[in-house]
């Protein structure tokens, strides 16, 4: 206005054009922001606005994935085997790496500067680490191009993590996540397995590899849960805002029916006795049998799960049940039961036993050269003559000695929750010439260590068939036990056979080639067995030497088999008695058995008076 | 409402328009004749207006008060609210930390009792493993079995390896800040324990605490919170987590 007021005429004939113009074109721009920003109104709380609304509210909210905790594997007297633990991985994010950093003094709480350097150090003595890999993993080596994301350090306790983050170096930032601990080392390792982080990537939790860790994975593993809620710009949670928590459901506990201390007795022996004879590997099976319960499946090499690349792939499972060999001589107790339940033989019925016996133009020989002997039935099984047990053999038909094998469980699966083997057995109609007879003494088919114990259950526990199981219950979070249920005992054979049969199997440990066997105080009943083992290539390039007893024989208990396979050194050196006896002392033990009140009384091995002969 | 009521008594005049807002005035040319019958009624009318102008300031106080005691509830929900969400994040920090430390004590623990470990022990004891048992029944009172002494040759084997122990507290190379403080003087407290003089067991129990707390950020806890033990049993929380 002031530099109108020289020409005072001409500013008042211009001024209305000129002011609205000014007006005008103020007017316009007003209306153009309003057009805009009306625009952008419309645009915004018009057409979409709960798309603005979502996206405005997706941008506050955050969700968190809650991880299930793994549940645990348990022994029968609930000790842990397996069980999750909490780690923390250390990451640097080299992009806030400052050369001095700012933090609060511990223990006065003044705010202090500290050299990257001095930081680095002690971060150093936390970890236990040398200082010049930390400044590797922290401060960038290329200044211009930072890594966001390095390993500084992995797995560490919450103990040393919390001691690390308080040192307060910029840009490090730990991650929880859970780690499996196997308290027990290799006991029990190959029954329970291991992860493995395959699969990490996808869902970011480790899963079953191997053992129980793998065939359990759908009860211990568990469902994972989220979080979400609103966070503000400075990070955190707003509250009173949406929230929404999925619990996690938590992994179910496995309780197995393994008794941890057996279980290590039973690989402390099966070592010792693969060190003996240097053999290729040495397994023993503990069994309940009324129950058909496993109270240990031990191996000679046995897989540490904490370290499960250390051992060779063979022996990150159980040999006991993937390893299938020829029985030998303890597949004639289901020859021997399959003839007596038949009723084709008797255990006292005389025999003339010689050191080599020729049928179909077949010669079986036995392996100790011997004279001729007149013997009992029983007193053949206690020699293990496979001359005396084709005798008593050839008196069934193949399809009779088939189908009661296959009664027995020989040739089918065992699921117990664990990688098996379940043999090789052809019927008759495969079986050539030789074939046929030596069956009888357990050649010419395969079985794991345990097939032999549920065959020896069966006979032993009155002719009752009890499945084998590993797994007792499954126990929830809160604590219900889902026992799992037990099948119903079949009976195979009748309580007379057993009772027979369990005379004769003591009348090997008194008499027979199992007197290294006994037990003081108690009456113990079982079978030696050396077969011959089959080489990958064709024939037979080793053995595999076994023994398998139970206690009491009166009424069967606890049954445990030892199995060697391929021993190095002389054949009649090999034994393994003395491993059953010591793990059988300590099952004894273990449930508190009380020594057999009754006397011995097992069958006459020889015709006549005469009960001693010559083994060779 | 005071206008309104200042209406109210204007309406008893049969020509309402005439005194009526802006209208008044134009009214007012013919509106003497009407009105002066009406002069009379007038006389209380001017006192409502001085009554209203009265009851003005303390209405509006009324009203600012009652603003800000809204406005202070609200803050003061705020403020809690906020408080009981750092209360939160502390006794969660309070329970992780306690869970961890549990964690940590229940793997030492299933490492002394792996069966190698206790085996290991026990031969250290000297112990060896037992000869023959013999049992007696109690309902007949006869004994079964003959029971042999163990032989000193009888240890146990150590075939299987032992596990290895949990790493607990900070790795040795550490200086000696906090762990190695929060080891030794534990052993000195249970040693001063058993001390008959007793004299120094509470300064040495005094110095295990304080390198405790100084080893880990275990929160403090009273006597009577741990009871005896090393973890404070668990206790009720108020309503007031603000969730």
């Amino acid at each position: 206005m002031a530099r109108t007021t020289p020409r005072g005429s001409v500013k008042t004939a211009q001024d209305p054009s000129t002011g609205t113009r000014r007006l005008r074109a103020g007017l316009a721009i007003v209306l153009a922001l309003m057009v805009l920003v009306g625009g952008r109104l419309f645009f915004v709380q018009g057409l979409d606005p709960q798309a603005y609304a979502q996206a405005a509210l997706d941008n506050r909210l955050k969700t968190q994935p809650i991880a299930p905790v793994r549940g645990d594997i348990l022994d029968s007297q609930g000790r842990v085997l397996a069980t999750s633990v909490v780690r923390y991985d250390l990451v640097a994010d080299q992009k806030f790496v400052k050369d001095v950093f700012a933090r609060k003094n511990a223990e006065d709480g003044t705010r202090e500067e500290v050299a990257l350097e001095d930081g680095i150090a002690e971060l150093a003595a936390v970890l236990g680490r040398d200082a010049d890999s930390l400044t590797a993993a922290i401060v960038p080596a290329d200044p211009a191009k930072p890594k966001r994301y390095s390993y500084v350090a992995k797995g560490v306790t919450p103990e040393v993590r919390n001691a690390a983050m308080k040192i307060g170096l910029p840009g490090l930032v730990s991650e929880q996540h859970s780690e499996r601990n196997y308290p027990n080392g290799s006991v029990a390792g190959p029954i329970i397995g291991f992860l493995s982080a395959e699969n990490k990537a996808e869902t970011g939790i480790e899963s079953g590899a191997e053992g129980l860790e793998l065939s359990q994975e759908s009860h211990l593993a568990g469902t994972a849960g989220s979080r979400t809620f609103e966070v503000g710009a400075d990070g955190v949670r707003i509250p009173m805002a949406t929230l929404e928590e999925i619990p996690a459901v938590d992994g179910q506990d496995v309780r197995l029916t393994i008794n941890n201390d057996i279980q290590w007795a039973a690989q402390e022996a099966v070592m010792a006795k693969r060190n003996q004879f240097n053999a290729q590997w040495v397994n023993a099976v503990a069994l309940d049998m009324k129950t058909g319960r496993i109270l240990a499946l031990a191996d000679s090499t046995s897989v540490d799960p904490s370290d499960p690349g250390a051992t060779d792939a063979q022996f990150r499972t159980s040999t006991t049940v993937t390893q299938a060999f020829e029985p030998g001589s303890t597949g004639k107790l289901a020859t021997f039961a399959a003839a007596l339940e038949e009723g084709v033989v008797t255990p006292e019925e005389e025999f003339s036993v010689p050191n080599s016996y020729t049928v179909q133009k077949e010669t079986i020989n036995d392996s100790l050269k011997h004279a001729t002997y007149p013997m009992t039935a029983a007193g053949i099984f206690a020699r293990s003559y496979n001359t005396g047990t084709v005798m008593v053999g050839e008196r069934l038909t193949n399809e009779q000695r088939y189908e009661w094998f296959k009664k027995f469980g020989i040739g089918s699966k065992l699921d117990i929750g664990l990688p098996s083997n379940k043999g090789i057995f052809v019927p008759p109609a495969a079986w050539d010439r030789r074939q046929q007879f030596t069956t009888m003494f357990g050649q010419a088919y395969t079985q794991t260590a345990l097939h032999t114990a549920k065959i020896f259950s069966t006979i032993g526990n009155h002719g009752l068939q009890v499945e084998p199981r590993l797994i007792d219950a499954y126990i929830d979070p809160d604590g219900t036990e889902h026992p799992v249920e037990e099948a119903e005992p079949r009976r195979v054979v009748s309580e007379e056979t057993s009772e027979q049969m369990r005379r004769m199997m003591e009348t090997v440990v008194l008499e027979g080639t199992a007197q290294g066997a006994a037990i003081e105080g108690y009456r113990v009943g079982g079978k030696t067995g050396t077969g011959q083992a089959a080489s990958p290539t064709g024939g037979y390039d080793g053995h595999t030497s076994s023994f398998a007893g139970m206690v009491p024989i009166d009424d069967p208990q606890y049954l445990v088999v030892v199995t060697m396979h391929r021993p190095q050194g002389n054949w009649r050196s090999w034994g393994v008695q003395d491993t059953f006896k010591s793990i059988m002392s300590q099952v004894l033990n273990t449930y508190n058995v009380p020594p057999s009140t009754t006397e011995p009384e097992g069958y006459k091995v020889f015709v006549g008076d005469q009960q001693k002969y010559s083994w060779e | 409402m005071a206008v309104q009521t200042a209406e109210r008594v204007h309406e008893r005049p049969q020509h309402p328009a005439m005194v009526d807002g802006s209208a008044a005035l134009a009214a007012v040319p013919t509106a003497p004749p009407v009105a002066a019958p009406e002069a009379p009624a007038r006389t209380p009318l001017s006192i409502v207006p001085a009554a209203v102008r009265n009851r003005r300031m303390p209405f509006i106080a009324l009203c600012f008060s009652v603003l800000l005691a809204a406005l202070a509830s609200v803050l003061v929900l705020n403020v809690q609210v906020a408080s009981g969400q750092y209360e939160l994040v502390a006794l969660r920090g309070t329970e992780q930390t306690l869970a961890q430390e549990n964690e940590a004590l229940a793997q030492q623990v299933q490492n002394l009792e792996a069966p190698q470990n206790l085996a290991a022990r026990a031969s250290k004891l000297g112990m060896v493993v037992p000869g023959a048992v013999a049992s007696i029944d109690l309902g007949t009172g006869k004994v079964s079995g003959v029971a042999t002494p163990a032989t000193e040759d009888t240890t146990v084997t150590s075939n299987v390896a032992r596990p290895e122990a949990p790493q607990t507290g900070l790795p040795k190379a550490k200086a000696p800040a906090s762990v190695p403080a929060a080891a030794a003087p534990e052993h000195a407290g249970s040693a001063d324990a058993t001390d008959p003089s007793g004299a120094e067991a509470p300064a040495g129990a005094g110095a295990e605490a304080a390198a405790r707390e100084e080893a880990s950020d275990r929160p403090a806890f009273t006597e009577a919170e741990l009871n005896g033990g090393s973890i404070p049993a668990p206790a009720q929380q108020g309503a007031d987590s603000g969730e």
